[in-house]
């Protein structure tokens, strides 16, 4: 219980400025499209240079975990993530909001990413050295295999046609193999000079949902059809009391998150999908799902907050960083002279705990604000279709241009738009074809360091392990269970056909 | 078959023509070592068009299509692809103030009046002006600077 003993650090006038102008700050950079938490702990660590270590790590920590929740607000409001960990959210978010519950989505994102945020904290305080463990038993096999599970997500994310989700999730990866091979460096189907440097996820991320949302406002604008629906009020006290009650889709959200955020390498973005679709399969009537379903919403949203505690586990103790955001937290670690391992725990328990307890303190503060931002979500959801599809595309060209500060970047971005407009029209999702540019690197990084760790025994490299095989069954169970269900879905439709 | 499965069918048709050129172009390469993941990936997707197109030929799918409002959307196709290919001459914020001048006044569904004109001037205006303090000042992103700004 050595963490309660540091939370009065948190609260010295100094730290709770910085961490809740880091939280506000955090929620409204996370709604920037364009700007994921990677990007936005990455532009504050030249800031705290001057700060002391603890205050540098608060401000950071509360980034971090208000970045991921704040990335929820565009997504559900105007359909486009603020960062790879929502789109999960926008699956149901977004229709939600066009049936005027906005203001309740939003505040099931938020109590949701407490609930999951705090859960996957305390599993940081408390299970720091078993989970540091079991992460480093995730080798290339064991990586390989959990981006595959993530792959199979992919058919039943596509909505209607299983066959349809896994031909838009092979497109997805096999435009993640442009550029260069990860592992011996060379250039491949460079057909374009703007594809030099490969298909960025945030541009395509920003591309696949602002782009076909715009065409849709400006397809709708002068009939006054596809508005949102006057926004219905809701208390915040009937969400919490809803929220709450949604025990599976919160248990699945969190668990999957801590789950996902042990793993080096995966992210949020895995563990909101993941969530979504273990929800999405267990529930009762998985129908519902993309039509503006609150277990969508709170699953995702915990799924991906809860990462970010277990995130911190093997970057903690072992240097290894859980996802990227945690990689450049682990910059402003080393910048403030901390190295991770032991000493962290021992040497420097006071900057280390009072780091740990501003995530708890700040998980809190995120969902005051995030909540207060809910409010004012009625401004969002009247502003007209013409308004609102020339803010979306000027939105999206300048938070596209500021990922790596190229036009290239912008031109993909408007051509995979306009493309997947078409393609969404012809039945195909951009959910899986995000999930494979995405996961794209991740399979095939992995597998080519495992063929090269394997040497001649490839066969039993990746089907050798424990870890492994569990994940292989559950592969087979994701892949049949989505056919499963499309079969089910043809059935019941020729029956209300022939009656 | 009727109108829609034809329509279906064409797709999967080029669906599969698209896999397959994805296929020619992962296997047409020298180095394979380099390009063994997309032959796997392409070989995959291959499959599965070849499959969705046996789906559509028994018509065996569900799924509907939407039709396409050319009509509309071409306006603004237009209007994105010039704002974009002009942020290097006009600079950044001259373009995205064009783009959002063209497309709020085009899409408006209120009549032609002066009224409308200053409505969509004053919007774009403060938004351009959003933009730099949020893009420039705030997150000092540095965006390209044309003629204009």
């Amino acid at each position: 219980m050595e963490f309660i003993q540091y939370f009065s650090e948190v609260f010295t006038p100094v730290n709770l400025m910085i961490l809740v102008f880091g939280t506000i700050g955090g929620l409204l950079l996370g709604a920037t499209p364009g700007l994921s938490p990677t990007m936005a702990v990455a532009l504050l660590i030249p800031f705290t240079f001057n700060m002391e270590p603890a205050s540098s790590l608060i401000m950071l920590g509360a980034v971090y975990t208000s970045t991921v929740a704040g990335g929820a607000v565009s997504g559900i409001l105007v359909n486009i993530p603020g960062a790879p960990a929502n789109i999960a959210t926008i699956m149901d978010g977004h229709p939600m909001a066009r049936q005027g519950k906005a203001t309740e989505a939003l505040h099931y994102c938020f109590i949701s990413s407490l609930v999951g945020g705090l859960i996957g904290i305390f599993l940081l305080i408390f299970f720091t050295p078993p989970l540091a463990e079991l992460a480093l038993k995730f080798g290339p096999a064991e990586l390989f295999w959990i981006s595959i599970f993530g792959i199979t997500i992919i058919a039943s994310l596509g909505g209607g046609s299983v066959i349809k989700g896994l031909i838009s999730g092979c497109v997805g990866l096999w435009l993640s193999t442009i550029g260069y091979n990860p592992v011996l460096g060379e250039e491949r189907f460079v057909f374009s000079e703007h594809l030099a440097g490969g298909i960025h996820v945030i541009a395509a991320l920003i591309g696949l949902f602002a782009i076909p949302q715009v065409l849709t406002l400006v397809s709708t604008a002068s009939f006054g059809k596809g508005k949102l629906a006057e926004l219905r009020s809701h208390s915040v006290l009937r969400s919490f009391l809803y929220n709450i009650r949604r025990v599976k889709a919160l248990t699945i959200g969190t668990i999957v998150g801590s789950i996902v955020g042990i793993i080096p390498g995966a992210g949020g973005q895995i563990a909101g999908l993941v969530a979504y679709d273990q929800t999405k399969k267990m529930s009762k009537d998985p129908s519902q799902f993309g039509k503006g379903e609150p277990d969508g919403v709170i699953a995702a949203e915990s799924a991906n907050n809860a990462m970010v505690g277990p995130s911190l586990v093997p970057l903690l103790t072992l240097g290894i960083p859980g996802s990227p955001t945690a990689a450049v937290l682990l910059g402003g670690l080393l910048i403030n002279g901390l190295f991770p391992g032991p000493d962290l725990f021992t040497v420097h328990a006071a900057v280390t705990w009072t780091f740990i307890d501003s995530l708890l303190v700040g998980q809190v503060l995120m969902m005051v604000f995030g909540l207060t931002i809910a409010r004012y979500s009625v401004f969002v959801t009247r502003i007209p279709n013409h308004v609102m599809a020339a803010a979306v595309i000027v939105l999206a060209i300048f938070g596209t241009y500021s990922v790596q500060n190229s036009i290239s970047d912008v031109v993909v971005m408007m051509v995979l738009g306009t493309l997947m407009y078409f393609a969404a029209r012809l039945g195909f999702s951009a959910a899986p074809l995000v999930l494979g540019l995405i996961l794209g690197q991740l399979t095939e990084t992995n597998f080519l360091q495992g063929r090269l760790i394997a040497g001649d025994d490839v066969w039993s490299y990746f089907l050798d392990g424990g870890i492994s095989k569990l994940v292989i069954g559950l592969c087979f169970l994701s892949i049949g269970y989505s056919i499963h269900n499309e079969r089910k879905q043809i059935i019941k439709r020729r029956r209300e056909v022939e009656a | 078959m009727n109108i829609t499965s034809n329509r279906r069918f064409f797709v999967a048709l080029l669906v599969a023509l698209i896999a397959g050129a994805m296929f020619q172009a992962s296997y047409g390469q020298e180095n394979s070592e380099v390009y063994l993941f997309p032959m796997i990936v392409s070989a995959t997707m291959l499959g599965f068009s070849l499959m969705s197109l046996i789906r559509e030929t028994f018509d065996l799918c569900v799924d509907d299509f939407q039709p396409f409002p050319f009509a509309r959307l071409v306006p603004a196709l237009v209007m994105m692809a010039g704002g974009v290919a002009l942020i290097e001459t006009l600079g950044m914020y001259a373009s995205a103030f064009l783009v959002l001048c063209l497309v709020s006044f085009w899409y408006s569904p209120q009549e032609n009046s002066k009224r409308r004109l200053v409505q969509t001037l004053v919007f774009a205006t403060g938004f351009t002006a959003f933009m730099y303090l949020l893009f420039s000042l705030l997150l000092n992103v540095q965006v390209p600077r044309g003629l204009l700004i």
